[in-house]
């Protein structure tokens, strides 16, 4: 330690240190002809004989500043430099372990960037530890009379706000233009401690019912939209038709608290009654649609905040209960209990990508690991032809510690050069895998800046490496016997044939480990093509999805229902399309809606689950979803006539097991909690509902105009066409237009709702054939070298088998043998491994095991396929050399 | 008389056993007690001191020689006084050792 401080005192005090140590030898010399005058000399001969004592000064100097750091920094300096020169020299080998380095850690930064922006980053908020998310149970989202108890009550938090996500519409009727919008109570920001870049942020004051409806911009929203106007407070901002003033705008950092969403406007929680004026889920005591975060008092932990917020429940829910419960459900509701969770984990993203990425993550880690045994052994190679320049070197007195000094010196300064270009390479490739993984419409939003972790990683992998893949060949070039390496010109027969062991050693783990990340590829394709080539029960080609908003036009539930079913009678009279049908839950949305049932079979009462749909006669032969028995749902089926219902062959088996289920009835609680009948009409086929990995579950379906609640339910149309879909959007935008102008619309298709519903299990498969493409591209490398290294070895061996009469096919199938024997070692080595990490990534797959003898076979396959035509052509060229020219070089 | 290897440390951590001393001091009262037999080299003497320095055996500090002047002085720490111990253990060892052997011969 006091070593340390020395040295570095006298790095950063260097001219003070050279001044004293002048001073120290001046007094030195001084005193030294004082002594010689007092003897009896003259001034002169003493100064003289003074200095000559002393010897030379300069050495004296440079003999003390040895012991300062300088020397380290010094030799550091020059190594670095030595180094450079050294890698100029063989650009080839230098571009080679630059790139590969490159790809390596330009994969593992991005993949980093994206792990440390899901899961470590700290919220773009002050003190964000401090902030707890409170819970309704198991629930994550509360009521509004919930917050307005827990607000008026609160002496939990120092402040504490509720939010909710919303979609605002800036096209007044016509196409959508969604904006990502917020709404926020109005301690939002006072309590997230984030200000105002230009104008003020949302106050309490502007969080009351009546109030001006204000907005505040996000950065990007305002850059977009208002090309970052300094003036653009007092603007208005029209949103889903409501006329907002825009008042503010967040700093860039700012992007809320949900990880992977950002927004572009906040308005006040209050002004939700003013967009949904029909039916405001702000009064809606059994709307659970906002977050309730608070801050803690200081020096409250969370534990007592949990426990105080326990002991409030009672009151808050006994005051926040629906009007319509009765009083059983009512006793049961009092019996909530808030419970308080860290706000630093909002997000779904982190859930459902976590395990993803770290596969991802470990990957990337492999395939640089693989990179680094492939730079070792061009390092061995390189340390074979350096052989004799090291032997020199130790003769002339440089000591071994010295020299692998040099040594790692040179293979750090490769790395962190691979580094650089990895880290330009990571700044492209980390928004690319962000965005395969968004989908239209709502796209994912991560802050990819590097930080300091960031940085503190590639820096530490890049040195890392370069030590990893230096520090062998440094120990074996430096082994040398020196004498003999000198007189046999550089080639010692120890050294080589050491670093040729080390060598081969180095090539089986690369195969094995390349034969890992093949068979994971393999897997994850497989598991992507299962899933997309699975039967869905329909056919999503060819049919586009039309969100229809009909609340635009303010009518009433019943009014809006008709023209919602106009609207459907004109799309069909759309040319080009083929069928058309609406549905109230689309196939693989993401949403779902489940229904409790009872079943009476043969005398037993049985309360079943099924999943729902609501749908208009026609969607069974739109979605093209076979229907096996019975009939589709028709005109007939009305709000008044008898309720009938569709199960698909799941809901069939389960609820009327061995028996033909048309013509018998179940019977559901309505929305007024009335029991009716319902008849079933047919059966259909299975089809796909929520999710691709899920088994299809038991489905009802029921006609939309059967609808249990009187709320109005226009669904998303389901329109199959032929030919040009831009022709048939435009014939929707018509009609539209023509039942009421006020409608607006929004398009997607539905195939790309299908894709998006596997665009995790597409993500992690792309990158895994990526990665095992790069990693089986490094290790043929790798053999090349490792091949071609062997034939200029044995070249005086090959040449004298050929001069002896030895045929070439003999020659190379001696070469390949060698190569063979690697590659066998390494193929079972590489098996063992997957079927050891295929085990932890069990879930992840689907319709393959780990073991999956096709998976294994197929990737020994291309492994070996690749390795033989790495091997080859090095050892065809070895077998194909002229013998007399490489005898007359030995 | 040369110095053997190694010895100028120990020789200059026992000079600073006895108070703080400055570099040509150390040198002078070297001679003095060896009775001239041993001459410390300046051009070793200097890297010593900062080598014992480095150790954090001696620190150094700033002080007025008998004559009025600013000087370095340096003075044992008490890494020094440990080192010192352990050093004048081993030569007084190899000392013996080697007269033993001497005599034999």
């Amino acid at each position: 330690m006091s070593d340390l401080l020395f040295r570095l005192r006298s790095l950063f005090f260097r001219r003070a240190a050279e001044a004293e140590l002048d001073e120290e030898l001046a007094f030195h010399l001084e005193h030294e002809t004082g002594k010689l005058m007092r003897s009896g000399l003259s001034p002169e001969e003493a100064r003289r004989r003074a200095r000559m004592a002393m010897g030379g000064a300069a050495q004296i100097k440079e003999d003390v500043r040895d012991q300062w750091i300088w020397r380290w920094c010094r030799d550091l300096a020059r190594d670095v430099r030595y180094a450079i020169r050294a890698l100029r020299q063989s650009p080839t080998f230098t571009a080679v372990a630059v790139l590969s380095l490159a790809l390596g850690i330009g994969a593992n930064t991005a993949i980093f960037s994206i792990l440390n922006a899901v899961i470590m980053k700290p919220l773009p908020v002050l003190e964000p530890d401090r902030l707890g998310h409170v819970f309704s149970g198991g629930d994550d989202s509360s009521s509004n009379a919930i917050w307005e108890q827990l607000r008026d009550h609160n002496d939990v938090f120092s402040s504490a706000f509720a939010y909710a996500h919303a979609e605002f519409d800036l096209a007044a009727g016509g196409e959508k233009r969604p904006i990502k919008g917020i709404y926020a109570s109005g301690d939002y920001f006072r309590t997230l401690g984030v200000g105002a870049q230009v104008g003020r942020v949302l106050t309490v004051g502007d969080d009351r019912r009546g109030a001006a409806p204000i907005a505040v911009l996000s950065y990007g929203f305002w850059q977009r939209a208002y090309g970052g106007d300094p003036q653009v407070a007092g603007h208005t901002i029209r949103l889903s038709g409501h006329p907002f003033e825009i008042v503010g705008v967040t700093p860039r950092s700012f992007f809320g608290l949900d990880i992977g969403s950002t927004f572009d406007v906040i308005v006040p929680l209050t002004s939700e009654a003013l967009i949904d004026a029909e039916r405001p889920q702000l009064d809606g005591r059994s709307y659970w649609w906002l977050s309730i975060i608070g801050r803690l008092k200081p020096g409250v932990s969370f534990a007592q905040a949990a426990d105080r917020l326990a002991v409030l429940s009672p009151a808050v829910y006994n005051a926040s209960a629906d009007e319509q419960m009765d009083r059983q459900e009512r006793a049961e509701f009092g019996k909530g209990i808030l419970h308080l969770k860290p706000a630093a984990g909002l997000s779904y993203l982190r859930d459902q990508y976590k395990r993803s990425l770290l596969v991802l993550m470990s990957i990337a880690g492999l395939v640089l690991l693989i990179a680094c045994v492939n730079i070792a052994n061009l390092l061995l190679a390189r340390a074979g032809a350096r052989g004799r320049e090291i032997a020199i070197r130790q003769a002339v007195g440089a000591g071994r510690g010295r020299l692998i000094r040099q040594l790692l010196t040179e293979s750090v300064v490769l790395s962190m050069a691979g580094a650089a270009c990895g880290v330009v390479l990571a700044r492209w490739f980390g928004p690319a895998v962000v965005a395969m993984i968004s989908q239209r419409g709502e796209s994912l939003w991560l802050d990819l800046a590097p930080d300091l972790r960031v940085l503190a990683f590639t820096s530490g992998t890049a040195i890392l490496t370069g030590i990893l893949f230096g520090l062998a060949p440094a120990v074996k070039a430096t082994r040398t016997a020196t004498a003999e390496s000198l007189k046999q010109g550089g080639r010692s027969l120890s050294e080589r044939l050491g670093g040729w062991r080390l060598g081969r050693v180095l090539v089986v783990l690369q195969v094995a480990l390349s034969l890992l990340l093949v068979v994971g590829a393999g897997l994850f394709v497989g598991t992507l093509r299962n899933l997309a080539r699975q039967s869905l029960g329909f056919r999503a080609e060819g049919v586009l999805l039309v969100s229809a908003d009909l609340q635009q036009t303010h009518d009433s539930p019943e009014r809006q229902a008709d023209l919602a079913a106009e609207l459907l009678t004109r799309v069909r009279a759309i040319p080009g399309v083929v069928a058309a049908a609406r549905a109230a839950v689309t196939p693989l949305s993401g949403s779902s809606w489940g229904t409790m049932i009872r079943v009476d079979t043969g005398g037993v009462k049985r309360q079943l689950y099924g999943s729902m749909n609501l749908v208009s006669p026609g969607y069974f032969a739109t979605m093209q979803t076979p229907l096996l028995r019975g009939r589709d749902f028709g005109p007939a089926d009305t709000a008044e006539s008898p309720h009938v219902a569709i199960l698909n062959e799941q809901a069939a088996r389960e609820f009327f097991p061995g028996a033909d289920p048309v013509g018998k009835t179940y019977s559901a609680l309505g929305f007024d909690r009335t029991e009716t009948t319902v008849e079933i009409v047919g059966v259909a086929a299975d089809a796909k509902y929520r999710t691709m990995r899920d088994p299809v579950p038991s489905t009802v379906y029921t006609p939309i105009t059967q609808k249990p609640y009187p709320m109005p339910l226009t669904g998303t149309y389901e329109i199959r066409f032929a030919g040009s879909a831009a022709g048939v959007v435009g014939g929707v935008k018509e009609a539209a237009r023509a039942v009421d102008p006020r409608i607006s619309l929004e398009f997607r298709f539905l195939s790309a709702q299908v894709a998006s519903a596997y665009l995790q299990e597409r993500l992690v498969a792309l990158l895994a054939a990526f990665f095992g493409l790069l990693a089986l591209v490094l290790a043929c490398a790798g053999l090349y070298g490792v091949v071609s290294y062997g034939g200029s070895r044995r070249r005086s061996e090959v040449a004298i088998r050929l001069a002896l009469g030895s045929s070439r096919a003999g020659v190379l199938w001696l070469m390949l043998r060698d190569v063979a024997a690697l590659v066998l070692t390494g193929v079972p080595l590489g098996l063992a491994g997957s079927w050891l990490c295929g085990r932890l990534v069990r879930s992840m797959l689907y319709g393959v095991t780990p073991s999956d003898p096709l998976t294994l076979a197929g990737a020994s396959a291309v492994l070996l396929a690749a390795a033989f035509l790495a091997g080859f052509w090095p050892a065809r060229r070895a077998a194909r050399m002229d013998p007399v020219v490489a005898l007359r070089e030995e | 008389m040369d110095l053997p290897q190694g010895t100028l440390d120990l020789l200059i951590l026992k000079t600073l056993a006895l108070g703080p001393l400055h570099g040509w001091g150390i040198s002078e009262r070297i001679q003095q007690i060896s009775k001239d037999a041993l001459q410390v080299q300046q051009g070793s003497l200097y890297p010593a001191l900062h080598r014992c320095e480095r150790h954090g055996w001696i620190k150094p500090k700033w002080g007025v020689s008998d004559n009025n002047r600013r000087a370095k002085y340096y003075e044992l720490t008490r890494a020094g006084t440990k080192q010192l111990k352990s050093d004048e253990a081993d030569w007084r060892k190899l000392a013996v050792a080697v007269g033993l052997l001497l005599d034999q011969a």
